[in-house]
């Protein structure tokens, strides 16, 4: 009895520690803030989610709310926190609301996608 | 004697009903997987079944109800301890198997195993975009592969084959912003007992079980529209209820007992943590009439979610590609 505890918690560990960070990847937090203000133009947005990404097939797209699209750089995820994507933007955005609309892959080839606003304050 | 139900509530009703002419109480059993449409994730409800189909395991489930005796009284209180299997076949065709479980159950006492139940089910059609899904199933609980008939707490002693219709929708294509949290979900059971007549020549009636869930999805808000506190971003708050009407071969009415006409169920609120992993729920199930119960009682679900826990290897399709939906977002 002690060996089959053994040998299923043993069979537990395994699964759980082979298959670390490997979820659907949920959008956790944002800079600028999903829904927020903020008073001054970001120069880039930081996405944070939940679980690792591929760089590859993760990006993001910015537009105003009239749907007018704003230019973004190549969007990044930095090896020492591959969870988080980095999108720079490529001009400097006028006060208004505007639209993200992210996709990614996490490591695990889970596909999610999403979109929020955020608002830059007059 | 009285008794108790869980899902789908006419099975447990004709459990007791036919064995003991009991009063028929309704109640949810914890569901199957999470679905995750799009950018939604459905979560696995716990009165009824979510629209789609994956790679999970509940274990364990969890009710608890008291009975009322048709003078009103309270009646038998019953704890139950149930699982669930789910396995997709495709990634539209997932299979499963559980039980309603192991039943303790006193006054007056008795404890019994439930039938074994398996399912086989179908995503007919999903709309990403729209967080929109259709779903259908075909299950049977099993004849006497629960206690025997000798037990305290007999398992049903015929097969009951049952037809399923799921529906889901997440709002999250409105254009209101504070709407988009908001999901519904659907389910219309159609039970069709095997045996009519039981020796004693009493009825087993054929009977509809429908259900609806009502969320308000705290995670979707936090990553679409605002920002929640982190103790608040992984919740699904929803209103729950299930509810099971006699529809044919319904039994002649008893003097002293409740109407065999009766439609059955519960409503409630419920809450699910939706971890990386797993899902843990909890809901508050009211008994909508006497007939369903006297006090509110208790469901919960601990949840595995294998395709997550083992993506490469039990937690993906035995067939084509390893993610369900994979592509499609």
């Amino acid at each position: 009895m002690k060996n089959f505890r053994t040998l299923v918690l043993a069979a537990l560990a395994c699964a759980f520690a082979a298959t670390a960070a490997l979820a659907h990847a949920f959008l956790d937090h944002a800079v600028p803030g999903v829904g927020a203000t903020v008073q001054s133009a970001p120069s880039e947005l930081e996405l944070s989610f939940t679980q690792d990404l591929v760089p590859a097939f993760s990006g993001a797209s910015v537009a105003s709310a009239e749907g007018g699209a704003i230019a973004t750089g190549k969007a990044t995820v930095n090896a020492a926190s591959p969870s988080v994507l980095h999108v720079p933007l490529g001009q400097k955005l006028k006060p208004g609301v505007y639209v993200v609309n992210w996709h990614v892959v996490s490591v695990d080839t889970h596909r999610s996608a999403g979109s929020y606003k955020f608002t830059v304050a007059p | 004697m009285i008794c108790f139900s869980m899902r789908p509530p006419v099975r447990r009703a004709r459990r007791r009903a036919a064995l003991a002419a009991c009063a028929v109480l309704a109640g949810g059993a914890p569901a199957l997987a999470h679905t995750i449409v799009g950018d939604r994730v459905f979560p696995a409800t716990l009165t009824i079944d979510d629209p789609g189909v994956n790679d999970e395991l509940a274990l364990p489930t969890f009710a608890y109800l008291t009975a009322a005796n048709p003078d009103r009284s309270p009646g038998a209180i019953s704890y139950t301890l149930g699982w669930e299997y789910a396995k997709t076949i495709t990634a539209d065709l997932g299979f499963s198997i559980g039980s309603e479980g192991y039943t303790w159950q006193k006054r007056p006492n008795a404890a019994g195993w439930a039938n074994i139940e398996t399912q086989l089910k179908y995503v007919f059609y999903q709309d990403p975009a729209h967080e929109f899904i259709v779903a259908g199933a075909l299950n049977v609980n099993w004849a006497n592969t629960g206690s025997p008939q000798s037990a305290s707490l007999p398992s049903t002693p015929f097969s009951t084959v049952t037809t399923k219709a799921y529906i889901g929708k997440g709002f999250g294509d409105v254009t209101v912003d504070w709407l988009r949290p908001f999901a519904i979900t659907g389910e219309v059971d159609y039970n069709i007992p095997t045996t009519t007549i039981n020796p004693d020549l009493s009825l087993n009636p054929t009977s509809l079980t429908y259900g609806a869930t009502l969320q308000y999805s705290l995670q979707y808000m936090n990553s679409h529209v605002q920002e929640v506190p982190d103790l608040f971003k992984k919740l699904i708050p929803t209103f729950e209820g299930i509810f099971t009407t006699p529809v044919s071969n319904i039994p002649a009415p008893v003097p002293g007992n409740y109407t065999p006409h009766v439609t059955t169920g519960v409503v409630g609120p419920a809450v699910y943590y939706i971890g990386q992993y797993f899902e843990v729920g909890v809901m508050a199930q009211i008994p909508i009439n006497s007939a369903s119960g006297s006090h509110v009682g208790v469901m919960a679900v601990l949840d595995f979610f294998l395709d997550d826990i083992a993506p490469d290897s039990f937690g993906k399709p035995l067939f084509g590609p390893p993610q369900a939906r994979a592509g499609r977002y």
